[in-house]
């Protein structure tokens, strides 16, 4: 059943809600109140207008996007895994998270260890744990590095980890991915 | 991804069919964009669900769940009548007409702008997108649902935060064969066009001189503009908030129940999108629900079911206590309100978020005039739209106090907190402001020309 009441209404024979009765209305329609209500159709005409003036600034910026968009149609676009991948931390470690999946097995599970050696800005510190982790699943991720079949050690050294190692596999600059001996 | 998109405008499609919306095949290409966020928003909240229920979203999930919302949307089809959705009047002027065009050319131009630049869109690399979102969604992929295991859903930050992003990035995976975050910038768009097109469709009772001009205002703000290819979820939540304000305005106007149901599903997908998805439809349901007693008292009843929008969160809380996760953010508490000497030493915190919140809001560099020209409207509408123009005032106002009383009370410092996320959970508020704004006007418009 289609709604009654808006049935009625679009044949304007509905009740109106209340605050449209007169009772309501008369509320507003205080001795010089009523004329000084600013009619709606010219109210919406400034609304509008404003809208369309605030517009022109934006409309500029769009247009130019178009035109860098179209150009950017020519030019070769990047590969599929740049493209997935995109640029955290500027690309910085983009080659090493590439790298690192083709070397690590996607059934293996893996662990971090972030260093100072040598030293680095700590933004990359921060994010080098979480970025791995990110670009490394389906490998799943344990802080236990004992446990892990690989470490992927980021300015930290090998040595130091304290398991076993099979092999060391050079990631990227003082980035390597450690394979745990079993 | 085309052939997912497909598949939630098909599923939504049917939901609106069944809704009584859609009718006709000219109903079905008008409806198109509400069709895909309709069954974007009902997809996602069925695939949590099943998700929560220990179903990944895999490709025969989805594809099961499309055919059960298509056979219920046909069934209800024949038993709803369809609902009479008034056209606007035709433009009264040259003037107008010329406004209409205009602001048709600009939003048709800005939405085919956007597609071009998401085609060659690389992966977002925001940190919180790399860090957890995109993370999470790869490991319901990879893991066939919400594993609390190792390397699972729950082993990254913020494990509490709803599901309904990754399940339906996931289940896009599936469709798509792999996980290719690249695509996602244009997904994202695509929302955004989808958007776009449920304004209309919703709004078709809004002239269109001036509909698509304040359609424009809304798509080329700065922040919409810069945000339109981030996956961080917080465009969407404003979306799926301003779509469910509009419907829920529309079942105010029209007391049809098609706007009521269309209303709340798109609650719950916002509560399932972001925490904070959850407060600001929960207070969208209570102004709604207030303004229906202000405006009809006999609506209120049936306008409890808006309550079941914010309600679904429910089922995540229960499977998270139930997974020993934390099922509230650990950096703030509700229960804190109830702690005066705590708010009080803490003061300070509320008063810089709201001051830097509301230089975020009047910055014209981020909002162009969506909000002082809501704001100019409202008071302009006020004597005529009493109970409307109050309820989205209180909404504006409630919602941000709402947001500003996250930063009073969280743990993190504030300078940090809000530097980081105010200019991503304000826009929550132009958003829907700017989406309600036209239909306001438009509803005021029909009042003042109908004898009273």
């Amino acid at each position: 059943m289609p709604s009654f009441h808006l049935m009625q209404r679009l044949a304007g024979t509905a009740a109106r809600p209340r605050e449209e009765r007169p009772a309501a209305a008369a509320v507003w329609a205080l001795p010089g109140r009523s004329a000084a209500r600013v009619p709606v159709r010219e109210a919406a005409a400034v609304v509008v207008a404003t809208a369309l003036v605030s517009l022109g600034l934006p409309i500029w910026w769009a247009a130019q996007s178009w035109w860098g968009a179209v150009e950017a149609l020519t030019r070769p676009g990047p590969s599929a895994a740049a493209r997935d991948l995109g640029a955290p931390l500027g690309g910085l470690l983009n080659g090493a998270l590439l790298e690192a999946a083709r070397t690590i097995p996607r059934d293996a599970t893996f662990s971090i260890r972030v260093g100072f050696d040598p030293p680095i800005d700590s933004a990359y510190t921060d994010a080098a744990t979480g970025l791995f982790r990110y670009w490394l699943l389906p490998r799943r991720f344990t802080d236990d590095a004992h446990a892990a079949d690989w470490i992927v050690t980021f300015h930290h050294p090998s040595s130091t980890l304290g398991v076993a190692i099979a092999r060391v596999v050079p990631l990227g600059p003082y980035t390597n991915a450690v394979e745990v001996a079993r | 991804m085309l052939a997912f998109d497909l598949a939630a405008a098909v599923a939504g499609g049917a939901v609106l069919v069944g809704l009584g919306l859609v009718r006709q095949p000219a109903d079905a290409l008008r409806c198109l964009g509400l069709a895909f966020l309709t069954g974007w928003a009902t997809l996602g909240v069925v695939l949590s669900l099943a998700a929560m229920a220990g179903i990944g979203p895999e490709l025969a999930t989805t594809l099961v769940v499309v055919g059960l919302l298509v056979a219920a949307g046909a069934v209800a089809g024949h038993r709803v009548g369809p609902v009479a959705v008034a056209g606007a009047p035709a433009a009264p002027s040259p003037v107008a007409r010329a406004t209409a065009l205009v602001g048709a050319v600009v939003v048709v131009g800005s939405l085919l702008t956007a597609l071009l630049e998401a085609v060659r869109a690389t992966a977002d690399a925001s940190w919180d997108v790399w860090d957890f979102w995109l993370p999470k969604a790869e490991a319901i992929y990879y893991f066939h649902g919400l594993d609390a295991g190792l390397g699972g859903f729950t082993t990254f930050a913020n494990p509490e935060y709803p599901p309904l992003v990754p399940v339906l990035d996931a289940a896009s995976f599936h469709f798509s064969g792999g996980v290719h975050p690249g695509i996602l910038p244009l997904q994202q768009c695509l929302l955004l066009v989808a958007f776009v097109g449920s304004l209309a469709a919703l709004l078709r009772r809004v002239p269109r001189w001036i509909l698509l001009p304040l359609l424009a205002l809304v798509v080329l703000s700065p922040q919409v503009w810069g945000q339109m290819l981030s996956v961080l979820p917080d465009s969407t939540l404003a979306y799926l908030l301003a779509a469910g304000a509009v419907a829920g305005l529309l079942w105010l106007e029209d007391d049809a129940r098609a706007w009521l149901a269309l209303a709340t599903a798109f609650l719950a997908a916002a509560a399932l999108t972001k925490t904070e998805g959850v407060l600001l439809g929960l207070l969208l349901a209570l102004v709604l629900l207030a303004a229906a007693a202000g405006l009809r008292r006999r609506l209120a009843l049936p306008g409890l079911v808006l309550l079941l929008g914010p309600a679904v969160t429910v089922p995540w809380r229960i499977w998270l206590a139930a997974h020993a996760q934390p099922v509230q953010a650990d950096v703030y508490s509700w229960g804190s309100l109830a702690h005066p000497v705590f708010l009080a030493q803490r003061f300070d915190r509320l008063t810089y978020a709201t001051a830097k919140m509301v230089d975020l809001l009047a910055d014209s560099g981020r909002w162009s005039a969506v909000l002082p020209l809501t704001l100019a409207a409202l008071v302009v509408l006020a004597p005529r739209l009493r109970v409307l123009s109050a309820a989205l005032a209180a909404w504006v106002v409630v919602a941000f106090f709402g947001l500003a009383t996250v930063y009073w009370i969280g743990a993190p410092d504030v300078h940090w907190y809000v530097s980081t996320s105010a200019y991503r959970v304000v826009a929550n508020l132009p958003v829907v402001a700017g989406a309600v704004l036209p239909l306001l006007l438009a509803i005021a418009l029909e009042r003042e020309r109908r004898p009273s």
